[in-house]
C-alpha cells in the first residue's frame, strides 16, 4: 500500500472526522501512509464537542465523558503532549438516593460496603465475594473487547443464542454456561444477587446504557458485562479532559496533524469510487474525486455500505442484515448553565466531582423503558449527571457551574408531537427529577439546553443520533457488529474499511475502533505484499 | 385444504373455472392459493397427460417481474445463471443461493425484453430479491397471483392451440401470441418439465382463454390436470422440487439439509460473480449428495432407505404411475451407493419394501 497506483491522490481517505476517524487516520499515518480526512460537518469531533451554552459557560455539548479510554491509544498518539489533559479519571459512580443514603462504585471494596450498609447489611457482606466472581467472569472478555472477533465466539450469538436456520452451519459451538450468561436479562441476574433497589438500579442503568433495551430485556447481563470489561486494566477509566470534550478532539487533531495527516472539513461524500470491485477512493459532493487504494469510513455501516454506492458490491444476505441495522438513539443529552453549586443532600463536595447516576431501581428503569417503547420520555428519566466544572475551572466563571445530564429513554421519534415543542418539557422533566436530589438546583438555572437524538444526529453526524453507531443488541454485537464476517473491520469490497462506532466492540470514546480499524488495513497491506 | 380451519387461501384467477371441473372437491393450497388437486381420477388424469392433453391452473406459482437497465447484470448477480448472455425471448432454469453457497430456491427466468425479465419459481423468496437490489437500478414487482397461468400438457398440446385459434405453427418459450377472438397477450413461457406449453396473461383475460381452449379440447379428449397428477408426471420426468425434495437454506433444520447448485444439477462458472459464488469456490471438491430416480412395484412412503442394512440415502417423493402400473420416485443417495439396478430397503406398513435405483437425475450438471 505504500507504493499506491500512479493514480492515487494519497494512500487512504478516511470518511469522517469523528474520534475513530481521528485515532485510525493518526495510526495509519504515524506508519507513514498519506492519509486524507473528508469530514462533512465544519469542524471535527463528531459528537465530541464543547460548546458555549450561555456567556461564561462551556460544557460537553453531548459527549459529556470520555472513555473507558483505552490508555494505549493516549500513549501512542501522544496525546498528552498535544494538550490533553485530565482533569479527572478513573471516575466513581455514585448512585444518588434522595435520602442521602447514597451507594459509591469506585473500585474501592471496602467503601462501596460502607455505602451498602445502611441499604441491606446482606448486600454489602456479598459486594466484595460478587466483585470477584463478576471480574472473574468478565475477564475473558476484557481481551475480547479490545481485539476485533473472530475467536470461539464467532458463532456464539447465531447459533445459541437465536437459534435459527444458521444453527444448521458447521462450527456452530459455545460453551452453554456462557450462552446463558450472554443471554440473560440484567434484572434477573441482578435479582439473583442482591436485594438493594438503588444498588440494582444503578447496576441496571449501566448494562443498558446507550441501548434501546430495558432492564428485563434478553441480552443486557452481557452489555453490562461488556460495559465492565472495556473497564478493565487497558483503560484508564471514564476521563473528563480539561476544556471538555472538545479539548479531547483538539488534542487528537494536533497528533494527527503531526503525523502528517491532512483534514479537509465541509467535505460530504457523495459516493465510493470503484475499479471493478475494489474501493478507488471518493467523490465528493462538489463533484471532486479523491483517489485512493484504501477507504477507511466512520459512518455508520449501514450508511457506507448501502447509500455510498457500494450496494451492488455487495452478498445479498449481507445487505439484509445492514438494511436491519438499527440507529436510532434513545438518549438525550441536557446541558445546564447554574449560578452555583447545588446541594445534593448527603453529597459532599468531593463527591460531586464524581459520576452520579438517578436510577432507584430496576422498576423505575422499567417504567423509563416502557414509555420509550411507546413513543413516550417517561416523567421520571433515569439520569446520568456530571458537574465538570467542580474540578475544570475552564468550564465556568467562578462559583458558576456547568451540569450535563444524559436523559433515558428519549425516542428518535415520538409517537406524538414532535421534538420542538417536547423539549421544553423534557428539561422541565429533568429539573423535577434532580430537585428531589438537590431541591435548590432549579433556583440555580441561568440557562438550559438540550439535545435529542435528531438533534445529536444533526450535530454529530451519526445516523438516527445512536451514539454508538447502531444499537447494543446482541444481534448487533460482537462477531455481528456490524454483520457476520465484517467484524474485523474489512468489508466484502477490497480496501474498503468501517472503523467507526458501529464496529466491534460499541461506540463510546474508547479508541480501540479506531486503532483496531488501522492495524486491520495495515495487516491487509502486509497480506498484499506491500511494505 | 391443508386442515387448518382458521386460514384461508385465495382463489386463482382461474378459480370460476377450476372450480366448475373439479368432480371431486379435493383441493390442496399452493403458495397460498387454493388449486385443485384431484379433478376426475388420478388415472383419468395421468392418462390425458402422458397420451392426449391436460389442461391445468399453474398461476399459483411465484412469478416476479425483474425491469430496469440494470435487470440482466442483477439477475446475473443473484442467481447461478449468465442472464447476460440469455437472448430475448429465452428463458433459463436457475437457481438462487445464500452468501454461503446454499441454494435458497429454483425457477426459471424468462427474458421477455432487454430490460424486461421474468422468474418462475414455487419458493417464496421475493424479499430475499428486493433486499439484494440494492444497488442496483431495477423494478421489481411480485406479480403473483396477477397473471392467469394454464399449463396445456402432453402430446397434443400443440393441437390443441391449433384448434383454439392461439396458433397453427408450433409455439416456443418467449413468444407472445395475440389471437383475433380477444384483445389479448398471451406469454408462452417454457414448461419445466418439457412436455408441453405454459401461457400467461392478464388475469382478466385468463377463463377467456381457458374456455376457448377446453372448448377446442373436447374433440381432442382433453382432460384438466390436478395437483397430484401433475406431481406424478414431476417424479416421473426427475424433476425436484423445493420444500419436498430439497429444503432451501432459509428453511434447512441441520446441516444435512442444505443443497449445493451442484446437487440440484447446476455447474455454474464459479469464476463469473453471483452470490455465493466465493464460497462455492471453497467447496468446489465437495461431492454432496446424489438425487435418484426409483421405480418400485408397489407404493413406497418417503423415509430413510438401507442397502444390505446400512444407511444409504433417503426417499423424499413418490407417487404411483397409473400409465407405467409402478412407483416412481426420488431420493437422495451418498454418491458412493449410485449404481443403475440396485435395490434398495425402503420401510413399508408390512415389511421393507424394494426401491430400484434407474437413474442419476443429474448425471450431467448443466452449466448456467
Amino acid at each position: 500500500m505504500r507504493s499506491s497506483p500512479a493514480n492515487s491522490d494519497v494512500d487512504v481517505v478516511v470518511i469522517g472526522g469523528g474520534v475513530n476517524g481521528l485515532i485510525c487516520a493518526a495510526y495509519l499515518a504515524q506508519s507513514k501512509r498519506r492519509v486524507v480526512v473528508v469530514e462533512a460537518l465544519d469542524r471535527l469531533g463528531g459528537a465530541c464537542a464543547t460548546a458555549e451554552l450561555v456567556a461564561g459557560h462551556r460544557v460537553s455539548a453531548i459527549t459529556h465523558l470520555l472513555g473507558p479510554l483505552d490508555a494505549s491509544v493516549v500513549k501512542t498518539l501522544r496525546l498528552q503532549r498535544f494538550g490533553l489533559q485530565l482533569t479527572a479519571k478513573q471516575m466513581a459512580t455514585v448512585a444518588l438516593s434522595p435520602d442521602g443514603r447514597h451507594i459509591v462504585l469506585d473500585g474501592d471494596l471496602r467503601h462501596t460496603a460502607q455505602s451498602l450498609t445502611p441499604h441491606s447489611p446482606l448486600d454489602a457482606k456479598a459486594w466484595a465475594p460478587f466483585d470477584a466472581r463478576y471480574r472473574k467472569a468478565v475477564g475473558p472478555l476484557e481481551r475480547w473487547v479490545q481485539s476485533p472477533p473472530g475467536g470461539p465466539l464467532e458463532h456464539a450469538a447465531r447459533s445459541s443464542l437465536f437459534p435459527t436456520r444458521s444453527a444448521a452451519r458447521p462450527g456452530a459451538v459455545l460453551d452453554a454456561e456462557l450462552a446463558d450468561f450472554l443471554g440473560g436479562s440484567i434484572a434477573d441476574f441482578l435479582d439473583a444477587e442482591f436485594e438493594t433497589p438503588l444498588l440494582k438500579g444503578v447496576m441496571a442503568f449501566d448494562a443498558v446504557l446507550g441501548s434501546a433495551l430495558g432492564p428485563r430485556s434478553q441480552g443486557t447481563a452481557f452489555l453490562g458485562a461488556l460495559r465492565s470489561a472495556l473497564d478493565g486494566e487497558a483503560s484508564e477509566g471514564l476521563v473528563h479532559p480539561q476544556g471538555g470534550a472538545g479539548a479531547f478532539v483538539t488534542a487528537l487533531a494536533k497528533s494527527a496533524d503531526a503525523a502528517g495527516v491532512r483534514t479537509r472539513l465541509k467535505s460530504r461524500v457523495a459516493r465510493l469510487l470503484f475499479d471493478g470491485d475494489r474501493v478507488a477512493g471518493v467523490e465528493l459532493a462538489n463533484g471532486e474525486a479523491i483517489h485512493a487504494p484504501v477507504v477507511v469510513s466512520s459512518l455508520d455501516p449501514k450508511s457506507t455500505l448501502l447509500t455510498l454506492g457500494a450496494g451492488r458490491h455487495l452478498p445479498f444476505g449481507l445487505k439484509r442484515t445492514l438494511a436491519s441495522w438499527r440507529t436510532d438513539g434513545c438518549i438525550s443529552k441536557v446541558n445546564l448553565a447554574l449560578s452555583g453549586i447545588p446541594t445534593f443532600k448527603g453529597l459532599d463536595r468531593r463527591s460531586m466531582r464524581e459520576r452520579l447516576v438517578i436510577c432507584p431501581s430496576i422498576e423505575y428503569l422499567d417504567r423509563a423503558f416502557a414509555a420509550y417503547e411507546q413513543g413516550k420520555f417517561s416523567p421520571d428519566p433515569a439520569l446520568e449527571i456530571t458537574i465538570p466544572s467542580t474540578h475544570d475551572a475552564s468550564l465556568a466563571a467562578a462559583n458558576h457551574h456547568v451540569l450535563s445530564a444524559y436523559v433515558l429513554y428519549t425516542p428518535y421519534t415520538l409517537a406524538s408531537g414532535g421534538w420542538d415543542k417536547a423539549k421544553t418539557d423534557l428539561i422541565a422533566r429533568v429539573g423535577a427529577t434532580l430537585r428531589q436530589y438537590a431541591p435548590d438546583l432549579p433556583d440555580l438555572i441561568l440557562a438550559a439546553d438540550v439535545f435529542t437524538p435528531p438533534d445529536i444526529e444533526r450535530l454529530a453526524g451519526g445516523k438516527g443520533g445512536h451514539w454508538h453507531g447502531g444499537d447494543l443488541t446482541l444481534d448487533q454485537l460482537g462477531p455481528l457488529r456490524p454483520a457476520s464476517g465484517l467484524s474485523r473491520h474489512e468489508t466484502p469490497v477490497a480496501g474498503l474499511f468501517l472503523c467507526g462506532a458501529g464496529t466491534h466492540p460499541c461506540g463510546g470514546v474508547t479508541g480501540i475502533n479506531g486503532r483496531n480499524a488501522a492495524e486491520a488495513v495495515l495487516a491487509g497491506a502486509v497480506a498484499q505484499g506491500a511494505p | 385444504m391443508t386442515g387448518v380451519a382458521s386460514r384461508s387461501y385465495l382463489p386463482t384467477p382461474l378459480h370460476a373455472r377450476t372450480a366448475e371441473l373439479c368432480a371431486t372437491n379435493s383441493w390442496t393450497e399452493d403458495g397460498g392459493f387454493t388449486i385443485p388437486a384431484l379433478y376426475t381420477s388420478a388415472r383419468e388424469e395421468q392418462g390425458a397427460l402422458v397420451s392426449r392433453v391436460a389442461l391445468c391452473d399453474l398461476s399459483a406459482r411465484q412469478c416476479w417481474s425483474i425491469q430496469g437497465p440494470d435487470g440482466a447484470a442483477f439477475l446475473s448477480t443473484a442467481t447461478v445463471s449468465d442472464v447476460q448472455s440469455l437472448d430475448v425471448g429465452q428463458t433459463v432454469r436457475t437457481a438462487w443461493c445464500d452468501d454461503q453457497g446454499y441454494v435458497r430456491g429454483d425457477g426459471s427466468i424468462a427474458r421477455l425484453g432487454e430490460t424486461e425479465f421474468e422468474l418462475w419459481t414455487t419458493v417464496r423468496d421475493f424479499a430475499w430479491f428486493v433486499d439484494g437490489a440494492h444497488g442496483f437500478d431495477v423494478k421489481l414487482v411480485n406479480a403473483t397471483g396477477l397473471r392467469a397461468v394454464i399449463g396445456v400438457r402432453g402430446p397434443l398440446a400443440q393441437n390443441i392451440l391449433a384448434a383454439s385459434g392461439l396458433s397453427g405453427e408450433p409455439v416456443s418459450a418467449g413468444q407472445v401470441l395475440r389471437p383475433d377472438w380477444r384483445p389479448a397477450q398471451i406469454a408462452i413461457t417454457r414448461d419445466a418439465s418439457g412436455d408441453g406449453v405454459e401461457l400467461s396473461m392478464q388475469a382478466d383475460d385468463g377463463v377467456v382463454v381457458w374456455d376457448r381452449l377446453w372448448r377446442a379440447g373436447a374433440a381432442l379428449g382433453a382432460a384438466t390436470a390436478g395437483a397430484q397428477a401433475l406431481d406424478n408426471r414431476r417424479i416421473e420426468n426427475g424433476v425436484p422440487k423445493a420444500g419436498i425434495d430439497w429444503r432451501p437454506a432459509q428453511f434447512a433444520r441441520a446441516h444435512a439439509d442444505l443443497r449445493l447448485p451442484a446437487e440440484l444439477g447446476f455447474a455454474p462458472d464459479l469464476n463469473r460473480r453471483f452470490n455465493g459464488a466465493a464460497a462455492l469456490r471453497l467447496t468446489k471438491s465437495h461431492r454432496g449428495q446424489v438425487l435418484a430416480q426409483f421405480s418400485s412395484d408397489e407404493p413406497l412412503t418417503p423415509g430413510p432407505m438401507t442397502l444390505r442394512g446400512a444407511p444409504a440415502g433417503i426417499l423424499t417423493s413418490q407417487s404411483w404411475s397409473h400409465t407405467r402400473a409402478c412407483t416412481f420416485a426420488l431420493g437422495w443417495l451418498d454418491p458412493d451407493a449410485v449404481k443403475i439396478g440396485t435395490k434398495l430397503s425402503v420401510p413399508g406398513p408390512s415389511g421393507p419394501l424394494r426401491a430400484e435405483i434407474v437413474r442419476e437425475v443429474f448425471a450431467k450438471p448443466v452449466g448456467a
